[in-house]
């Protein structure tokens, strides 16, 4: 048995779920899984949301093998973290070579976005589905339209320039923020709250918060204290743009 | 007469509760498409924004708002848990997306907009209805997934001796 190999491998399937927004204890219980299939003796895992560690020891060896990985870009891609939970679980029952494996964890990686113009359809769906949602009209629904594109674009065209998370937020919500405002006095006289609200709800770490009630349930402080800190700074980020935008629109209006 | 009465129930009705469940559901697709889901599991975690939010359009009339918000965060988790098992799927992905209606979202925005226009009792107000309600949501979520594990670590536990 190649163990290096295989605990390369097991380490790029937990990046997988890691990356794409997957909880402290399912990338720890994956991995785990994955080797009560093997004879160890020892198997230690941690994981952290930008940390990877694998700590093995087969029976009957005096060699150690561990492997780290440090995670940098995290997403959220909730296919990616079925498809990667499910050849978790299919590996375990069933027999499969580690070429088999490399490869099936390789398809993992490279699996399927929606097209950018079914995304950008997303965006509209949610931002003016929440518009109205939250009591605007059909016009604020209207105009909520264009700042949903708009906060696609700027997310898109930051992720391209490695823009930190905190600065993103500022730009889209300054943008929407300033959208609606002009709106509302234009001579469609949309509502400046309804219209404000709906797109900003795409800002709204949903992943993070939700991920991070989970890590506490399970026990892992250190990641859900490491979400928490993200979605404070994403909502101190989103507040701040909005509050840059109504200030200035405040001395031109 | 009795026709009155039924067309007055038919359109409040349609008005107060299936309107906003529907668009609800409708926005839960788009944040479905914008985190990847696909197939079956895309309307199935939709479905999920909606039946949190029509539990708690029929609680929030009965009872306040904070026992509303945590009845529904207690219904979509206990049917995230239920499809994940069903689906196969972890339950994340039908949490999330069924936890968004309920996102204090609005509140969230006017509790800033009332700091930067230096409103500070209503700040005060609205901050601590939102801090309230995010709480309730948390508790409810917390009480099925904890009650989830517990189930899986008592089943697991069972197969282990037999």
């Amino acid at each position: 048995m190649n163990y290096h190999r295989l605990l390369h491998l097991v380490i790029s399937l937990g990046a997988t779920l890691l990356e794409n927004g997957a909880e402290t204890y399912r990338v720890e219980e994956s991995i785990l899984r994955i080797f009560q299939g093997h004879d160890m003796a020892q198997v230690d895992v941690f994981v952290i949301p930008s940390m990877l560690i694998v700590t093995v020891r087969p029976n009957g060896s005096e060699k150690i093998y561990t492997q780290q990985k440090r995670i940098k870009v995290r997403g959220t891609d909730l296919t990616k973290i079925k498809e990667a939970n499910d050849l978790c679980r299919y590996y375990c029952t069933h027999d499969m070579t580690l070429d088999e494996l490399e490869q099936r964890i390789e398809t993992i990686r490279h699996g399927a976005l929606y097209s950018q113009l079914t995304q950008y359809l997303g965006h509209v769906l949610a931002g003016s589905g929440f518009s109205l949602f939250f009591g605007g009209t059909l016009v604020d629904a209207f105009c909520a339209i264009f700042s949903s594109l708009m906060v696609k674009f700027i997310f898109d065209q930051m992720g391209k320039l490695e823009t930190n998370t905190f600065f993103t937020n500022i730009l889209a919500s300054a943008t929407l923020t300033a959208w609606a405002e002009l709106m509302s006095i234009s001579p469609l006289q949309a509502n400046m709250d309804t219209t404000i609200i709906g797109p900003m709800m795409l800002l709204v770490p949903g992943m993070a918060l939700t991920t991070s009630m989970r890590d506490i349930i399970a026990g892992d402080y250190i990641s859900s204290l490491v979400k928490l800190v993200e979605v404070v700074m994403i909502g101190l980020g989103v507040a701040l743009g909005a509050y840059i935008s109504m200030t200035a629109m405040s001395f031109i209006v | 007469m009795s026709f009155d009465l039924l067309l007055q129930a038919i359109t409040s009705f349609t008005a107060e509760l299936f309107l906003p469940v529907l668009i609800s559901f409708i926005a839960c697709i788009g944040f479905g498409i914008i985190f990847n889901i696909r197939g079956k599991n895309l309307l199935l975690s939709a479905l999920g924004g909606a039946i949190s939010w029509m539990v708690y359009l029929i609680t929030v009339h009965y009872s306040n708002d904070i026992l509303a918000c945590f009845l529904s965060g207690f219904a979509v988790s206990l049917y995230a848990e239920l499809f994940a098992r069903i689906r196969r799927t972890p339950s994340t992905c039908f949490l999330i997306i069924g936890l968004l209606p309920l996102v204090p979202g609005a509140g969230i925005y006017y509790t800033m907009k009332y700091f930067v226009q230096g409103q500070y009792v209503e700040f005060a107000e609205k901050g601590v209805s939102v801090l309230s309600s995010a709480g309730a949501i948390a508790l409810g979520v917390m009480l099925v997934i904890s009650m989830f594990r517990m189930m899986m670590h008592i089943s697991a536990h069972r197969r282990r001796k037999a």
